[in-house]
């Protein structure tokens, strides 16, 4: 059974991008440029992780729309990435407060731009596999 | 001892005989055979003591006293008399006569009275240079202390000194607005409870910590954040005799900083944002996501170089952005005529008007009229307007370019009938980096530092630059400068 994942991003060459490299891998990639139509699209599929970028129209569109997701019962348990930044020279996280961040927007991941697309896949499938184990153990 | 004696006696034989015995003990001796002949004297000479003689035939004695002390204070004064009356004795001393010499009196009674008279001239004198050194000293420590204190209220810094005993000696007017309270009140207090509101703290505790371990610290007040400096001030021998504290506020340099550390984050997502984009597209290719077919991948590659070509624009525009701020740009200044170029560039952008059915309106009244204005900066500030009001322009829209001279300014109007700035947009359209994300701006290649770059260049040359917008209707900029 093929993987559902939804890309939210306002860069068009990196949906595009991101769409036709986990195409090939076997994912049926859906992506949004604007917050308004990622929740249209997140009320009509449930995939099996969402990628976030953090700032869009706002600095911080990301952790809103994440924290938007997770009150819609359906996607509570969909592992989230967040697409943010550090600065590379002193490691630092800029603008987050990653634990809070956590408990509040409920996100799994963060990776940070310009991010390549095998990272993206390692993380995408990890989670993955992470959220088959946690199902398997609930029914269990 | 020697010294000029003045003898005032109307018995010559008398006169003479004093003068011999006091020439003979080397001092320097007038005489003078009554009162008036004294007073000529006077006018010419300083005495150190004066022998007066109590019955004069001109007037008496008392009154040429009291001539002779209005003249010089200091002339020692010797009433000579055979009527050792006691009235005349009380009167002259209220007078402030030094000494009686009752006659007959011997040489050595005569050389022992004018001898002790003239030490005790000496010592007056004497006192009276102590004194006046004294009150000159003493006026100018006072203007020196005045012009410290001037100095120091004078101070934007805030600075307050503090004793040995912890007492308020110091508070210069800007630390008294820090605390909150006049000078007055707060001389004298303990400094602990001068510094008693929460704000100060760190203060309190470095005034508390041992010198060696005080440094320099910052601290906020009254949402100011102020550098402050604790610096213990020691006497001649090295004991420290109180503590200096000074607090400069900082809060614009902070700002400053802020903004800098604000300009560079969002650099980094600016440059981070293409660049995760064109390593995305790159790595499709090399990763052949789409087979082995390379036309496939021509509208990936094409993209990525579409991507990497604004990051050129960009990274040139900063250089510009960065000229501008340390005035680097090379003014050449040569007369031109700033009506031309706004043709030229004008015609720059024709085509890409024209391609979406724009048209471009020229009104340049300024004609051919030279300005010292330099050229490229005109044409950075020119070609940013009408490039913007082509690019946020609808189909079939205008583009209106006035240039007029108005009362020794250059004024370009640049109106457009595109999509508009909603009214926040307005107000930010000049910070580096902001575009307005909208549906209507998606597709509108742009960095943000353009309109960044024309403020920085319009208000270094004194002028000023307005814009006002109306969301869906579209743009105008008014730039004024002055020629």
């Amino acid at each position: 059974m093929s993987h559902t994942i939804v890309f939210v991003d306002d860069d068009r060459d990196f949906l595009a991008a991101q769409s036709a490299f986990f195409a090939a891998r076997g994912y049926v990639v859906h992506t949004a440029e604007r917050e308004d139509r990622a929740l249209e699209l997140l009320h009509e599929i449930t995939p099996n992780v969402i990628v976030l970028d953090l700032m869009m129209e706002r600095a911080d569109t990301g952790v809103a729309l994440s924290h938007k997701i997770r009150q819609i019962e359906a996607l509570r348990a969909v592992p989230i990435i967040l697409l943010t930044g550090v600065v590379a020279a002193t490691g630092r996280r800029l603008d987050l407060d990653v634990a809070a961040l956590r408990r509040w927007a409920g996100i799994d991941e963060y990776l940070d731009k310009p991010v390549t697309a095998r990272q993206l896949l390692r993380a995408v499938e990890s989670l993955i596999h992470r959220s088959n184990q946690d199902s398997a153990s609930e029914e269990a | 001892m020697t010294g000029t004696v003045l003898v005032i006696e109307d018995e010559y034989g008398v006169r003479t005989g004093i003068e011999q015995i006091l020439r003979m003990e080397g001092f320097e001796v007038w005489s003078a055979a009554c009162a008036r002949e004294a007073i000529d004297h006077l006018k010419t000479k300083t005495f150190d003591v004066a022998l007066i003689d109590y019955q004069l035939p001109d007037v008496d004695g008392l009154t040429l006293l009291h001539q002779i002390q209005q003249h010089d204070g200091l002339t020692k004064t010797c009433m000579i008399t055979a009527y050792a009356n006691i009235d005349m004795a009380i009167a002259a001393t209220r007078q402030g006569v030094d000494f009686f010499l009752p006659k007959p009196f011997t040489p050595e009674d005569l050389v022992g009275v004018v001898n002790n008279l003239l030490k005790r001239r000496h010592v007056e004198i004497e006192a009276a240079r102590l004194r006046e050194a004294h009150e000159a000293s003493l006026i100018a420590l006072a203007s020196e202390k005045s012009q410290t204190h001037s100095l120091v209220s004078c101070l934007r810094d805030a600075v307050l000194v503090v004793n040995a005993a912890g007492h308020v000696v110091l508070v210069n007017p800007s630390m008294a607005r820090l605390l909150g309270s006049n000078a007055e009140q707060v001389v004298g207090q303990p400094v602990m409870d001068v510094l008693a509101a929460p704000a100060f703290g760190p203060l309190r505790e470095q005034l508390e910590t041992p010198e060696e371990k005080r440094g320099v610290f910052e601290c906020e007040i009254d949402d100011r954040a102020h550098m402050v400096r604790v610096v213990v001030f020691r006497d001649e021998e090295g004991t420290a005799r109180g503590s200096i504290v000074t607090l400069s506020d900082i809060s614009e340099v902070r700002r400053l900083a802020v903004e800098k550390s604000r300009f560079l984050r969002t650099l980094v997502h600016e440059l981070r944002s293409p660049l995760g984009a064109i390593r995305s597209l790159l790595e499709v290719v090399m990763d052949r996501s789409l087979g082995e077919e390379m036309n496939a991948y021509d509208s990936f590659l094409q993209r990525a170089d579409a991507r990497i070509e604004n990051l050129v624009g960009m990274v040139g525009q900063l250089l510009t952005l960065s000229r501008v701020d340390e005035q680097r740009t090379t003014e050449s200044c040569e007369p031109m005529a700033p009506a031309q170029v706004v043709e030229e560039v004008a015609k720059l952008y024709e085509d890409q008007a024209r391609s979406r059915g724009i048209t471009i309106r020229c009104t340049l009244s300024d004609g051919d009229e030279r300005v010292r204005l330099d050229r490229d900066e005109w044409q950075t500030i020119v070609g940013n307007l009408i490039g913007n009001a082509v690019k946020y322009n609808k189909p079939n829209g205008m583009v209106e370019i006035v240039l007029q001279r108005e009362q020794g300014w250059l004024r370009l109007d640049v109106r457009d009938t595109g999509i508009g700035m909603s009214s926040d947009g307005a107000r930010r359209v000049f910070e580096e980096f902001y575009r307005e994300r909208r549906a209507e701006t998606r597709d509108t290649e742009g960095n943000g530092l353009g309109l960044s770059i024309v403020q920085r260049l319009v208000q270094r040359k004194g002028g000023s630059i307005d814009v006002s917008s109306v969301l869906g209707e579209g743009t105008s900029f008014c730039v004024r400068l002055p020629v």
